[in-house]
């Protein structure tokens, strides 16, 4: 056999050795492209434990997390990422590494982590451009924090990082000015205060949460089991009065001051997803993410 | 064209067989994660359940990860397909004998530990301690502690969990349980005081406050207004009802505290069966 044709053949079979070891990361990529996510994280965790060298094997534990949070796991994609240590922080995968950390951070309910992560990378990279696909996930996470006088500074900074033109960029710095004016900010409820006017006016608590139905209610039970206990011993009735009336009220009372924080914080909540959607609507349609 | 025919082998062989022999370490790999779902996905793939060599150890892999998961049918299915010539056969078939016991299934579970014909110690040991076991669990306590004597008392690894459930046998034959009658005969003359008889001390100070601030409240009305007044009636009510559900509950309470016994001593049964068990094949 002529030496080219061997030479041919050996080609091929290299060709076939490669092809085959190739196949699983392509395989985990078209699964996941395909909309298979469990199936891809597995392909990824095959890559993982084969993985030779730690550029790989970080890669594909950032592959592997992303399909984590597709499946809406953001505990689990949060594990496959935190062990990750950068030494160079200009790694491109370190700041995408970063972002996901911070927006699963954000999506599973812990803004202040989300913040923290997004700080630690804006202190570690020197490169100022690349902090503008974080901004986005800070001004929410700010928001969800009440930190008004930054989350607006952070708007105003995304919006300079825009290509707009002069003229828009001004329109959208006045639109960011007036949405963080304090008539146009969303009016969170103290808890504390909500329990407090509860303590002393029952039913006020309620009121001050948003729920003013309940507060009638609340105030109306309170005072009529008052109004008995005192028209009890006004008549003599001492022990009636004070089990009877003064033991019901404490229930009562008690349970009206507890129930007006829950409704002021489920009233915060509420509050803070509204804005923040508004936020989310207008940065989707008007704003470059990357 | 030798040269050829032997490339063309090598490369048939190599993408025929590579995916078996990669298999298994993942799928171990994937256990050793935790990564339990992803093991039953894997294996109940059809391509992989087809393989003939390695079945039994998939079977032993998807056992495991149905064992993890607690779900313990589907664990002893596939324990009970690992074949005997296996390395992981013994331990498949105690496994899928503990998820019977776990699930109460106790003939089921005599029957594949029993089915096992071991002759040889140390794991003639582990036999009868699994057996005695299930005989405790059973309420034969009696042939619990027959079986309990033929554990080998020099098996290290038996040693600490056989001496733990002859405690158990003992603590078994001194146990006086509560009578339910005198609780609510206490509670009858003293309101609370058969909680308080069958344990529960603060439901019985609680019953015992409340049916004595309604007797006052009704006592003060009878007084004041006697016995026809729509208070003294509603008052009185709420005493009779406080004072006879308290009665009732005291009788429960006992019956919830010798069934709370009872799951106790069950769980340090089941709790002492998997010691050993861990200890002996891992």
């Amino acid at each position: 056999m002529p030496n080219t044709i061997k030479f041919f053949f050996s080609f091929i079979f290299l060709c076939g050795i490669f092809l085959n070891s190739a196949a699983t990361g392509s395989k985990g990529d078209r699964l996941y492209a395909s909309g298979q996510y469990f199936e891809a994280s597995i392909e990824y965790e095959r890559m993982i434990f084969e993985a030779e060298n730690q550029t790989d094997l970080y890669y594909y534990k950032y592959k592997k997390a992303l399909c984590y949070k597709k499946l809406r796991d953001f505990g689990r994609a949060l594990n496959e990422l935190q062990p990750l240590y950068f030494t160079n922080a200009n790694d491109s995968l370190f700041q995408r590494v970063c972002y996901e950390q911070s927006l699963c951070f954000y999506l599973n309910g812990e803004p202040s982590k989300a913040l923290w992560k997004i700080d630690e990378y804006f202190h570690r990279s020197a490169d100022s451009t690349t902090h503008k696909v974080f901004m986005p996930v800070r001004l929410l996470c700010l928001n969800e924090t009440f930190q008004w006088e930054e989350a607006k500074k952070c708007f105003r900074r995304f919006v300079q990082m825009q290509s707009f033109s002069a003229e828009k960029e001004a329109e959208m710095q006045l639109m960011v000015d007036n949405l963080y004016k304090k008539r146009n900010l969303p009016r969170i409820r103290s808890i504390k205060k909500a329990e407090n006017w509860s303590r002393f006016i029952p039913g006020s608590g309620q009121i001050y949460a948003g729920k003013t139905g309940e507060g009638i209610v609340n105030f109306l039970l309170n005072a009529s089991i008052l109004a008995f206990s005192a028209q009890q011993a006004f008549n003599g009735f001492y022990i009636t009065g004070y089990l009877a009336g003064l033991g019901f009220f404490n229930k009562t009372y008690q349970g009206g001051i507890k129930r007006s924080g829950i409704l002021a914080s489920q009233k915060n909540k509420e509050i803070i997803v509204n804005f923040n959607s508004g936020i989310n609507a207008l940065i989707r349609s008007d704003f470059e993410l990357n | 064209m030798r040269y050829f025919c032997l490339l063309f082998l090598l490369l048939m062989a190599r993408t025929g067989f590579a995916q078996t022999k990669s298999e298994l370490p993942f799928i171990e790999h994937l256990i050793n994660k935790g990564h339990y779902n992803e093991v039953i996905h894997l294996i109940d793939k059809d391509s992989l359940s087809q393989e003939h060599g390695p079945r039994d150890s998939l079977n032993y892999f998807k056992g495991w990860a149905h064992y993890s998961l607690k779900n313990l049918e589907q664990s002893t299915t596939s324990f009970l397909k690992v074949g005997k010539d296996s390395p992981f056969y013994l331990k498949s078939r105690f496994f899928a004998g503990y998820n019977q016991i776990f699930l109460e299934n106790y003939t089921e579970a005599t029957k594949i530990i029993s089915q096992l014909d071991i002759q040889d110690e140390p794991n003639l040991s582990l036999v009868n301690f699994q057996l005695s076991g299930i005989n405790m669990l059973q309420g034969n306590w009696l042939k619990a502690k027959e079986q309990l004597l033929e554990v080998n008392p020099n098996n290290a690894t038996l040693h600490q969990q056989a001496a733990a459930l002859e405690q158990i046998c003992r603590e078994q034959e001194t146990h006086r349980s509560k009578s339910p009658l005198l609780a609510g005969l206490m509670s009858g003359i003293i309101p609370g005081s058969g909680k308080i008889y069958a344990g529960k001390t603060g439901e019985g100070i609680a019953s015992m406050i409340a049916t004595t601030g309604f007797g006052l409240i009704a006592w003060e009305n009878h007084r004041k207004l006697g016995i026809a007044s729509v208070k003294t009636i509603f008052f009185g009510g709420l005493f009779a009802a406080s004072y006879f559900s308290g009665i009732y509950g005291s009788v429960i309470s006992v019956k919830i505290i010798e069934n709370e016994y009872k799951d106790a001593k069950h769980n340090q049964i089941l709790f002492q069966l998997h010691i050993p068990l861990r200890n002996f094949f891992e």
